[in-house]
């Protein structure tokens, strides 16, 4: 009798000084806080700034229309000379490499379209349109570019990004970007250090011990056998 | 002989059952049981006020249950928390569908790059947790010839992106129309509303993560610990059923960014891509970009033999700019 007493006496003693002092304790572990980004990074402003009309080059004062300089001496339509003055200027747009597909000839300050109508730089996609009619017309209907702002016209404003906010005309491909940190989240996985197997950065595959995904399904099968 | 003693034993015992011996005894049980209570409760000495829920929250009742009076002081609380925790004075509206409106979103994936803006964007506009980290969109590194996701990676960590082996593929809720996460919830706390999105009421969850479990699309993430935001990143902008600072124990996930698309503004993911790859608008407005998306392109939707019917689609434009891929990852969206 006094010795279950006892026992169990004992027994709940060990437990409270166990539960009071817990000798190991685990801390929760904590993945990394997330990287820190600048507002810049995710600045919702267009990638570059289109040419503003009349069109110009140089800074405040110092700008100048290009017709300024233009009407001083008239282009050659058929001889191609090198740059000696718009150096900055790399064309690298494909098959369309003549500065005519484009500019005036007559006027710097205008832009040719079919039948050589000439436009300003505020429609600068219609100059586009000449050549490129179905990304046009998709960015016509908002399924190329990007529009900013409402959605719902009856609510609030919204900005349709132009052709030349995004691509630089003078070499339209996209450049390439720094990509923004990767997560770090615990059900995420920790990210490798040494980064060339990617395969070991995903968390479900490295919790299931192996590699290699395929090898994991092919061990599952041997085991069903 | 012992049974004569027995019963005169066991007489005496209970007629002088307060003996010296019989008194430690018990009393010595007594303590020893009542320090293994104490002890046992012990590790609620590390619980910090907030972890217990005021009677006002305990009280509160369902979203769909609550009246406007109620509303308003679940909203002028959760502002009272904001300010106590983190020292600012929060917008806190509870913003509802609108009639006539159904969201989709639609990603176009010849023009994503993989350069993750999206998803620090959506960070900083729905207050999620940054210690520990929590995203809601994952950008999935993808060989070109396949969209099966299993075979994405979302470490990747490049100098710099595209890679041109490799497309981009983010992945965030689908808002799907037949939604597997709401209909394992045991206790209603998450349910799709008219607008086609999916939403959590956060003080009505009890963190089961069932509904993590049934997501097809991993879409669903839960707070292990107490949210973490420095005071100087809070979105001030918040409301009930989308932005508002969650608690440690509820699941969360993408709301399309509700508190500002159903006041007509574009998500926080798309106003920021740098590419135009996210489209997102009402599809019962013919003329919207996402009903012309879906009216000419060929779109396609994730794990579509589970029949979860997102309103969440992925597209190619006809020709793959980035030469190579074309065929091949086109060919499997059919
Ligand atoms: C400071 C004067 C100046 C201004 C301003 C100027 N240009 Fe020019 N541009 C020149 C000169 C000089 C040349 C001839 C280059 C050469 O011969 O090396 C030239 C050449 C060109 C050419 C190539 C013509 C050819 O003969 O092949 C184009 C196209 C052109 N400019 C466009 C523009 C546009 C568009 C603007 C306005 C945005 C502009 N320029 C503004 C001075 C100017
Ligand atoms: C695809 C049509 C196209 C072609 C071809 C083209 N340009 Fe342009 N150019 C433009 C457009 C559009 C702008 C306005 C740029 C903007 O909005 O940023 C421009 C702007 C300019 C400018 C002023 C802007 C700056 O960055 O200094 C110069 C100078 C210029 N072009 C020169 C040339 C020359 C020289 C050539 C031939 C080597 C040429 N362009 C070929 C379309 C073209
Ligand atoms: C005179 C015709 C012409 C005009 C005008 C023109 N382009 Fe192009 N563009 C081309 C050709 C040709 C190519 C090359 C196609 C190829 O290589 O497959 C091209 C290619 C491109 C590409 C793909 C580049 C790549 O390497 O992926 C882009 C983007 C582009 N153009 C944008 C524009 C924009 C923006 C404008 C308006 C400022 C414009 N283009 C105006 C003819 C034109
Ligand atoms: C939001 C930015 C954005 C705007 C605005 C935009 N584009 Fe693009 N465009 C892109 C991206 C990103 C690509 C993919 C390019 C790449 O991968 O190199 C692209 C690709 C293209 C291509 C390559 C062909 C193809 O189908 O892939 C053409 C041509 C083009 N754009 C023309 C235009 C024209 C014309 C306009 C205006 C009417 C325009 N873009 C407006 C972002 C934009």
């Amino acid at each position: 009798m006094s010795g279950t007493n006892l026992s169990v006496f004992g027994v709940f003693f060990g437990l409270a000084i166990w539960f009071f002092f817990e000798p190991v304790k685990e801390p929760f572990p904590r993945a990394p806080a997330t990287a820190e980004v600048s507002a810049e990074d995710i600045s919702t402003a267009s990638r570059r700034v289109r040419m503003s009309e009349p069109p110009g080059i140089g800074e405040n004062e110092f700008r100048l229309q290009c017709q300024e300089c233009h009407k001083l001496f008239p282009s050659d339509r058929d001889v191609r000379v090198k740059l000696s003055q718009h150096e900055n200027i790399q064309l690298n747009h494909g098959l369309n490499s003549w500065c005519f597909n484009c500019h005036s000839l007559e006027d710097r300050n205008k832009l040719v379209i079919q039948g050589d109508e000439e436009i300003g730089y505020d429609r600068v996609e219609e100059l586009c349109a000449k050549c490129h009619g179905t990304v046009f017309r998709d960015w016509q209907r908002g399924m190329h570019g990007r529009t900013n702002g409402y959605w719902d016209a009856s609510l609030g404003e919204s900005k349709r990004l132009v052709c030349t906010e995004c691509h630089d005309p003078h070499s339209p491909a996209y450049p390439t970007y720094e990509p923004l940190p990767g997560p770090n989240t615990l059900r995420m996985g920790t990210p490798l250090q040494s980064g060339h197997d990617e395969r070991k950065r995903n968390p479900l595959m490295q919790w299931r011990g192996a590699t290699n995904h395929d090898s994991t399904q092919s061990q599952h099968s041997k085991e069903q056998e | 002989m012992t049974e004569d003693t027995k019963p005169e034993f066991a007489e005496v015992t209970s007629e002088r059952s307060f003996n010296r011996r019989g008194f430690l005894r018990n009393g010595l049980t007594v303590v020893g049981a009542m320090t293994a209570c104490v002890g046992a409760l012990s590790p609620l000495r590390e619980l910090d006020g907030d972890d217990i829920p005021s009677v006002e929250k305990f009280l509160q009742r369902h979203y769909k249950e609550m009246n406007g009076d109620e509303m308003a002081s679940a909203l002028d609380r959760i502002r009272r928390e904001v300010k106590k925790r983190w020292d600012i004075d929060p917008i806190v509206r509870d913003v509802r569908a609108k009639d006539g409106v159904e969201f989709v979103y639609a990603l176009n994936l010849s023009r994503c790059i993989g350069c993750r803006k999206c998803v620090h964007a959506c960070v900083e506009e729905n207050n999620q947790s940054r210690s520990p980290e929590l995203q809601y969109i994952r950008v999935l590194e993808m060989p070109r010839g396949t969209t099966d996701i299993e075979k994405g990676n979302h470490h990747y960590d490049r100098p710099t992106v595209p890679d041109d082996d490799h497309f981009y593929m983010p992945i965030q809720c689908h808002q799907c129309a037949d939604a597997p996460c709401v209909k394992v919830c045991p206790v209603e706390a998450t349910w799709t509303e008219s607008d086609g999105i999916t939403v959590i009421d956060y003080d009505w969850c009890i963190g089961c993560r069932y509904c993590e479990a049934a997501c097809p699309y991993w879409a669903r993430r839960f707070n292990y610990t107490k949210p973490e935001i420095p005071a100087a990143d809070i979105n001030p902008e918040m409301s009930y059923l989308s932005n508002r600072p969650r608690e440690k124990g509820v699941m969360e996930k993408c709301t399309f960014c509700l508190h500002r698309t159903r006041e007509g503004k574009m998500p926080a993911c798309l106003e920021v891509c740098p590419t135009g790859a996210r489209k997102f608008g009402n599809v019962l407005d013919p003329d919207s970009e996402v009903s012309q998306i879906l009216k000419n392109k060929r779109v396609f939707v994730l794990k579509e033999e589970v029949g979860t019917l997102p309103r969440f689609f992925y597209y190619f434009d006809e020709r793959y700019p980035r030469s190579e891929g074309t065929a091949e990852a086109t060919g499997e969206a059919k």
